[in-house]
């Protein structure tokens, strides 16, 4: 950990010159004191880091890149989809298009809580502090987008080895509004670790749909931060497949801050060879009448490792809360390892709460069901594996089986799930 | 004979479920088999479709195939169902991901394939199955609907009696098919199984109630007792049944 925290506090001096204010300053501090609290450690012991595998990140000194690119809008019919380039110093973006009441800016102003900086989460120290980096979506209230925005972070245009990379999404939905955000990370060829961080804040009655993927390679090491605040009657949700990557690390909240307001988490995480991924998930039920799901599967083969913990919090006056969870997971291998925990702390009587957890093969009677109609045992294993995974995104609309549907069949014939 | 069972013993964890069971099909045939819960009717219907959970531990069951008698137990489920043999499922299972249409169609394509007769690509296949969809009352959004994705129980059934009309078994087996159907759901489906009556084929239904019997006449009725068939008859039997209960049988 501490060649990370070195090369942080470099970045965040050199980063405090490109902002303004008071905070610039704060981001140096700030970064010095969190690597004199983690960075001399050898890694974080707590059950938040129990289980990952910090030997498996590059123990060499980060680098910026040294060329940096420019965030663009694409022309896309069918999203308004920007490609975010623009790693090291913030640059103005070019809007070509976009419906009134929506605003997109490549630099990142919107103020985000600094004491969250001083949580149990170092990569979310560094996540949270550089906020010029990035893109800040803004949507007015009762604007209720027709097209969806897709968000491509390109790290594959990245030459260089080692590098580190800070993204910050910010998007802040005002009352009313409606919005689906696809975010696509491309890491095939990327060689360093990618923290990224999306902060999404939803006023009364906005509804924000995300659909997110990671597509990383051998040398690629993920860290995907996700916040949300639900507002009175929001409804927020976000859908994520991590890919086949070398290491990934999630660590994702909502807090479900005003009455009748929905969250929802579904992800499936597919690992091959020695794949490492570690999903932490918290969903925080602050008051009453809200409601939250979790679904996440994940599927293992090879010797990988996968990491599920689910926290579902329901405060003492969060009466008639309403929360489901379920882990499932499939192993394809014996050498393949996955610990999870779902967890419930629920401090109010009258709530609805259940959680589980499984691990195991294909359903014995789904394959029957199949094999029953002519479908050979070896076919029958292959769509099952397939409907496992589809089976979070299938009622979704047809952008959204696009956005993941040949990605997750590759993957699929990549861990050999037959 | 299409399909004879010969002293069937199976069991399912260890635990015998069917203890002896003999019965005879002949093409054109319709069988009735009745008897009170955990007698064994739905493990006889998975036995002979080949269910992985259930080991046969004695006798013998046979199906002809191209006029040969062949030994049903050393084949695998797809295989026996390539050769014509179909069981609708008491609760059929949902498959996300993959369309209706497309699980039809790779299903027909598999039997026919075996079969000798031709495959069907999608233009040929839509205007087949749309035809067969009448029949069981099924719109037509069905079709793009993932399998069994989100039907209701009714749907689930008819929609098992739409494979039976695409796939055109010599011989099905309908595992209470008719639980948890309403009376109008119930006259689709059975009006479905008697379009699909052959002189070639044969249908055995499994099921609790009299009810379905009404609508599809059954040639023999047997009942079903402790891992054995205990009582054969014609379709009196089953009103029996309905007005005396098991107990005068047992």
């Amino acid at each position: 950990m501490e060649n990370i925290f070195r090369s942080w506090t470099e970045f965040s001096k050199r980063q405090s010159k490109t902002l303004r204010g008071p905070l610039a300053s704060g981001f140096v501090k700030l970064a010095e004191e969190s690597a004199n609290e983690w960075g001399t450690k050898p890694y974080p012991r707590g059950e938040a880091w129990k289980y990952v595998n910090f030997r498996e990140l590059p123990q060499t000194h980060f680098r910026w890149p040294e060329e940096d690119g420019v965030t663009t809008q694409v022309a896309d019919p069918n999203f308004y989809t920007f490609e975010v380039r623009n790693f090291v110093t913030p640059q103005p973006l070019n809007v070509a298009e976009l419906p009134p009441g929506v605003r997109v800016q490549s630099e990142v102003t919107a103020e985000q809580p600094i004491t969250r900086a001083l949580s149990d989460n170092p990569f979310e120290v560094m996540a949270t502090s550089f906020y010029g980096l990035g893109l800040q979506i803004d949507i007015d209230s009762g604007v209720q987008l027709k097209k969806p925005i897709k968000i491509i972070i390109d790290l594959d245009k990245l030459s260089g080895k080692d590098l580190f990379i800070h993204q910050n999404i910010s998007i802040g939905m005002k009352e009313k509004s409606a919005a689906q955000v696809f975010l696509e990370i491309r890491g095939e060829a990327f060689c360093g670790l990618a923290n990224i961080c999306l902060n999404c804040e939803l006023g009364a009655a906005a509804d924000l749909k995300v659909f997110s993927k990671e597509k990383g390679g051998p040398q690629s090491h993920f860290v995907v931060n996700l916040q949300s605040t639900v507002g009175e009657s929001a409804n927020f949700s976000c859908h994520d497949i991590t890919l086949p990557s070398q290491w990934t690390r999630h660590n994702f909240s909502v807090d479900l801050r005003e009455k009748a307001s929905m969250g929802s988490l579904y992800g499936a995480y597919l690992n091959d060879k020695k794949n490492f991924s570690d999903h932490h998930t918290s969903i925080r039920h602050s008051v009453g009448a809200t409601e939250s799901r979790e679904d996440y599967r994940g599927i293992l083969s090879g010797q990988a490792q996968a990491v599920f913990n689910g926290k579902v919090y329901i405060a003492a006056n969060a009466a008639k809360s309403n929360s489901e969870q379920i882990n499932k997971n499939l192993m394809l291998s014996s050498d393949a390892e996955i610990d999870t925990k779902p967890e419930l702390q629920i401090y109010n009587d009258d709530v609805k709460a259940a959680h589980g957890a499984t691990v195991g093969q294909l359903d014995e009677e789904q394959k029957f069901y199949l094999q029953s109609r002519g479908y050979t045992a070896e076919r029958a294993s292959q769509i099952l594996s397939k409907a496992f995974v589809y089976g979070l995104f299938d009622r979704e609309s047809e952008q959204v089986q696009d956005f993941y549907g040949s990605d997750v069949a590759n993957s699929l014939d990549r861990l050999g799930a037959h | 004979m299409l399909l004879n069972i010969e002293d069937l013993h199976a069991t399912v964890e260890d635990k015998p479920v069917l203890k002896g069971i003999d019965l005879k099909i002949e093409p054109g045939q319709v069988h009735a088999i009745m008897g009170p819960n955990g007698s064994g009717k739905s493990t006889l219907s998975k036995v002979v479709a080949g269910h992985p959970s259930y080991e046969v531990t004695g006798g013998k069951v046979s199906f002809e195939i191209n006029f040969k008698d062949t030994d049903l137990l050393e084949l695998d489920p797809d295989e026996r169902a390539r050769e014509g043999i179909f069981l609708a499922f008491q609760y059929p299972v949902e498959v996300p991901g993959v369309t209706n249409l497309e699980f039809l169609m790779t299903s027909y394509n598999a039997l026919a394939k075996h079969q000798g007769f031709p495959e069907m690509q999608e233009e040929a296949f839509l205007p087949f199955v749309k035809e067969k969809m009448k029949m069981v009352q099924m719109r037509e959004e069905f079709l793009y609907r993932s399998v069994n994705g989100g039907f209701s129980g009714g749907e689930k059934k008819r929609n098992e009696i739409l494979q039976m009309a695409v796939l055109n078994p010599r011989l099905a087996f309908l595992d209470e098919t008719d639980s948890g159907l309403d009376i109008d759901a119930l006259k689709i489906v059975a009006e479905g199984v008697n379009n699909l009556r052959s002189k070639d084929n044969g249908i055995v239904l499994v099921t609790h109630y009299q009810r379905l019997l009404d609508y599809i006449k059954p040639d023999f009725v047997h009942v079903l007792s402790d891992g054995k068939i205990i009582k054969s008859g014609g379709p009196e039997l089953a009103l029996k049944l309905e007005s005396e209960g098991y107990d005068w049988i047992q």
